[in-house]
């Protein structure tokens, strides 16, 4: 069953009409981990945003569509948005210091949290927090409701957000990036739990991320963005026997201790060439027809999707 | 005694104290015990968490920290009786580049100027052949010379991270600390920072301190991978026996939690208890036992010291031999 379907987004920057992110089609099924695979600035956070309608003023969504369990929510009416956002969809970022309430302890704000979407209060509410803290592996959760974040460490607080998340059993999970700011040790931790509640609940994740190796063991499916397109799209497996784009290749090539047959990469400056396909500048396999189309997107297996002449 | 040591480090500890709540006073060591030396051409990581004390040695290296105890050692120099004369020639000859490359490169000078201060300083010269200099430094990191007119701010992370070589470079070193030189760069640039580090290595016979977090970056770059945690070194292996040896049961758990993705079965799901202690709450018996999965009860009693197992493997284990 297909729970979030996103086609045709295009979202631009009404200051100077850049366009940001270009025509994003995907959709995400009940239960899978929809893994996002990009660079700094390719757009994989603002896909994020723009689900949960938390753009920032100067970026326009200006065509296409993002439905959500047969909504559509580019049209939903503001009064609405509570009901999905925090309680249908929820989102957990990068630095949890930050996405914290410092001057609230970890009881107060787990509690707000359960008062607003499903209304509990007092002895219900404590019990459905404890219950989700101990889900999610915080030992003593009682004595913890009366911590403040600046008291857990990473790794706890990474933990205490992602109960935060899952209090009101979401049906999608968005992660951004929530192993990034972690140690190595813990962020496997934190992946760990992440899929034992894909399992338990059948909670569908959508998960960015730069990280190959933690894609590559997570997500059932993977997204390639490359500066506000998706460049290539496959289930994780095919992705990494098979990569097609060239971008993909250069990826997967530029991880150390592999071989790099691409590494003279020529940069061409943009304004001597003009091109269809924003990966030409740096391609090792440069072709004609991106001066005169934009290049199409083909499925070259059942499943898996590129956008790239080399395959028309 | 003459050998061809570039740097080392012998029984270096650091005390760091730090101001708690009001006047109470907290110290730590961030270091213990370190000993470590770095011969010339040779590539030595320095592979750890946060927190585990790898920037510290770097920066005592560096001489930019002082030991609480132990001694430094430049060209077999030690520090604490080092002359001025002697402290002057060694200086440029140990370098360093830092993960952040714009907060470590001037933001009000041009290219050129941040390039020629450094190279006039230490060989006082008219400013043309300078310039030459500079513009061949450039050309040898990949940059180009209409870079030389410009500000920090107008290149890119992966450019910064270059100019930033190329400033360590100038002064013609021996040894150049990199601490996390990759670490804020997208992975395509990475790797092409990488290769150039491989390159530089070879033009110039440079010998590196790797400070990374990274292990696949670690065994891309090093000849020694040199494995830290909680401030004391718990293993040294060369990485031609990465794969041979059995590691120290921190370093299994670095390998386990860096998944790599070309590999043909999923990582080992480790059972790892706890998070990494704080440095301040220092267990009485072996630093990682809390966490250990083959801790027994000589672990918690007593600390292990580093022992040599073939020539060039050394692990503080109880557990190991």
């Amino acid at each position: 069953m297909t729970l979030l379907e996103v086609s045709n987004l295009t979202l631009i920057n009404s200051h100077n009409s850049q366009t940001i992110l270009k025509a994003i089609t995907f959709s995400l099924k009940k239960g899978e981990i929809l893994g996002v695979l990009g660079e700094s600035g390719s757009g994989k956070s603002l896909t994020a945003l723009s689900i949960l309608n938390l753009l920032p003023s100067n970026l326009r969504i200006v065509s296409g569509q993002i439905r959500f369990a047969q909504q559509d929510l580019l049209k939903l009416n503001p009064k609405d948005w509570p009901k999905i956002r925090g309680k249908e969809i929820s989102i957990i970022f990068q630095d949890p210091l930050s996405t914290l309430n410092p001057v609230l302890n970890i009881g107060e704000q787990l509690g707000e949290v359960v008062y607003y979407h499903l209304g509990l209060k007092g002895s219900q509410a404590k019990e459905l927090i404890i219950k989700t803290l101990k889900e999610v592996g915080i030992s003593d959760p009682e004595l913890r409701l009366r911590s403040y974040p600046h008291e857990l460490s990473g790794g706890m607080r990474q933990r205490v957000m992602i109960a935060m998340s899952i209090l009101c059993s979401p049906r999608l999970l968005i992660a951004d990036e929530p192993t990034t700011a972690l140690d190595l040790t813990i962020q496997m931790q934190i992946i760990e739990l992440l899929k034992n509640l894909n399992r338990e609940r059948e909670l569908s994740i959508l998960f960015i991320t730069h990280d190959l190796g933690v894609l590559r063991w997570f997500a059932h499916r993977i997204l390639v963005y490359y500066q506000g397109q998706i460049l290539e799209s496959a289930p994780t497996e095919k992705l990494f026997a098979r990569p097609l784009h060239p971008y993909t290749q250069v990826l997967f090539a530029s991880y150390p201790g592999r071989e790099k047959p691409f590494l003279k990469e020529k940069f061409i400056k943009k304004r001597y060439m003009p091109a269809y396909c924003d990966f030409a500048y740096r391609c090792p396999h440069p072709c004609k027809e991106v001066s005169e189309r934009e290049p199409p997107l083909i499925q070259a297996e059942p499943g898996h999707y590129v956008r790239c002449h080399l395959y028309a | 005694m003459p050998n061809d040591f570039i740097a080392e480090l012998k029984g270096v500890s650091k005390l760091y104290k730090i101001r708690a709540f009001l006047y109470k006073k907290l110290s730590f060591w961030a270091l213990l015990d370190i000993n470590l030396s770095i011969r010339k051409g040779e590539v030595i990581a320095i592979l750890g968490e946060s927190g585990c004390g790898k920037s510290t040695l770097g920066k005592i290296l560096l001489d930019i920290e002082k030991p609480t105890v132990g001694e430094v050692y430049w060209f077999s120099h030690p520090l604490s009786k080092i002359d001025k004369a002697t402290y002057k020639r060694l200086r440029p000859k140990i370098q360093a580049v830092f993960q952040d490359s714009f907060a470590s490169l001037n933001p009000r000078f041009k290219i050129k100027k941040i390039l020629l201060e450094p190279y006039l300083l230490n060989f006082p010269s008219e400013e043309k052949e300078a310039l030459e200099v500079v513009k061949n430094e450039l050309q040898s990191v990949g940059l180009s010379e209409d870079y030389l007119d410009r500000y920090p701010h107008e290149l890119s992370g992966g450019e910064r991270q270059r100019v930033a070589l190329a400033r360590a470079l100038i002064t013609k070193p021996s040894l150049i600390v990199l601490d996390e030189p990759t670490s804020a760069l997208d992975m395509t640039i990475q790797s092409q920072i990488l290769a150039l580090l491989k390159d530089l290595r070879e033009q110039y016979h440079l010998s590196y301190l790797f400070i990374t977090h990274n292990l696949s970056t670690a065994l891309e770059m090093a000849d020694f991978i040199t494995v830290m945690y909680l401030g004391r070194i718990v293993e040294i292996f060369p990485k031609a026996l990465f794969q041979k040896i059995e590691h120290h049961p921190y370093t299994k758990l670095l390998i386990n939690s860096n998944p790599n993705p070309f590999a043909e079965r999923p990582p080992e799901v480790t059972t790892l208890r706890g998070e990494p202690i704080s440095p301040l709450q220092r267990p009485k018996g072996c630093d990682f036992y809390p966490r250990c999965p083959e801790a027994s009860t000589i672990c918690q009693k007593e600390r292990p010291t580093l022992r040599s197992f073939d020539p060039y493997v050394q692990i503080a284990c109880f557990k190991r031999g």
